[in-house]
């Protein structure tokens, strides 16, 4: 039992070393690769945690090779789009002005009951409503909408836009100062401690501090929780 | 850029942990291949020490397989090292015919073991 308990900790580390070493490709929506990867591995790590008579090392060298040979890859994808092509293949346009390509949607072995799905996914429910839709290499779809269904941005409204301070970020949470937030918002850990003491807070007694570029603080302080 | 050098680095690392295992594999069961020949013409020629020369046998496979668990299957080992001890106890009651066979099970074993370690397309396919 100790034996199991040591190899699922090891194999449990290596996997999310190998999850870090594949980078957040692997965390998102996955190509071909990428999935191909992630089962093998998966299906790779249980063995050795379950049987103990099979030296951890038979585990840890396919993954160990999976991740290298993932990595690799998507390196040479990166540099040679022929190879990209070969691997992931290509996104595919299903509906081109409103017009729904039969014959792609039969190369891609899709339904009419998938498209519905994927456009419904999209929120658009009714098919007149598309521009155009694109099968994309990860399987998802993207849909463009006609023009009387896009939705309305400022721009439209035309006059005067005003100033972008930017997305508001979290600077300061548990009792520490974000560094990359902090970057982003280009402001340092003496301003977010300045903003503070402004509003009459102490830094213990905080949950958290958003900030952004325009220097616009929002501070929420700790509740007493029985 | 690191990435891509730590993958390297990562495939070097397993490629010379499979060559070195094979190696290893290889050379030890080879060894004990020839102290099988050894304690084969010591029980032909009915030495007296075969009892002694078979103890010395299981010791001697028992220390050069000592870390092969960390590449060869546990149970493979196991078979292994068992066979090599009931030599000596065979020797040792004076039991020929169980002897004769214990030796040739071990070396069956130890030429599967040569011809599975290896790369070669029968066993990759």
């Amino acid at each position: 039992m100790a034996i199991t308990a040591l190899r699922t900790i090891i194999i449990y580390v290596v996997l999310i070393a190998a999850m870090r070493i594949m980078g957040r490709r692997q965390l998102g929506e996955l190509q071909p690769i990428e999935l191909v990867v992630t089962l093998l591995i998966s299906d790779l790590a249980s063995i050795p945690i379950q049987e103990n008579g099979i030296p951890l090392l038979n585990g840890l060298i396919p993954i160990f090779i999976l991740v290298a040979a993932e990595i690799l890859l998507s390196a040479w994808m990166l540099k040679s789009p022929g190879i990209s092509r070969l691997i992931s293949g290509n996104p595919m346009v299903l509906i081109h002005k409103g017009h729904l390509d039969q014959k792609v949607l039969k190369k891609l072995r899709l339904s009419v009951e998938d498209l519905t799905e994927g456009l419904r996914q999209q929120n658009v429910f009714d098919l007149r409503d598309v521009q155009t839709a694109i099968a994309e290499t990860n399987g998802k779809i993207t849909v463009y909408p006609v023009i009387a269904k896009r939705a309305l941005v400022r721009e439209d409204l035309g006059g005067d836009l005003p100033p972008d301070h930017g997305m508001p970020l979290v600077v300061f949470a548990d009792g520490q100062c974000c560094d990359w937030a902090m970057q982003a918002c280009d402001i340092t850990e003496q301003d977010v401690l300045d903003a503070l003491q402004r509003q009459h807070h102490q830094k213990e007694a905080v949950l958290m501090v958003t900030a952004d570029a325009a220097g616009h603080y929002t501070i929420i302080p700790k509740e007493a929780i029985q | 850029m690191k990435r891509v050098i730590t993958a390297a680095v990562l495939l070097v690392l397993v490629a010379a942990v499979s060559v070195g295992s094979v190696v290893v594999e290889c050379h030890v069961a080879d060894r004990l291949l020839q102290d099988c020949d050894a304690l084969e013409a010591a029980f032909d020629d009915g030495d007296p020490q075969l009892t002694q020369a078979a103890a010395a046998f299981a010791e001697s496979a028992e220390q050069a397989t000592g870390f092969f668990p960390y590449f060869v299957y546990h149970g493979a080992m196991d078979t292994l090292l068992e066979e090599a001890r009931a030599l000596s106890a065979l020797a040792t009651i004076g039991d020929r015919a169980g002897f004769a066979e214990a030796l040739a099970r071990v070396r069956a074993r130890l030429t599967l073991w040569i011809t599975t370690s290896r790369p070669l397309p029968e066993n990759i396919f």
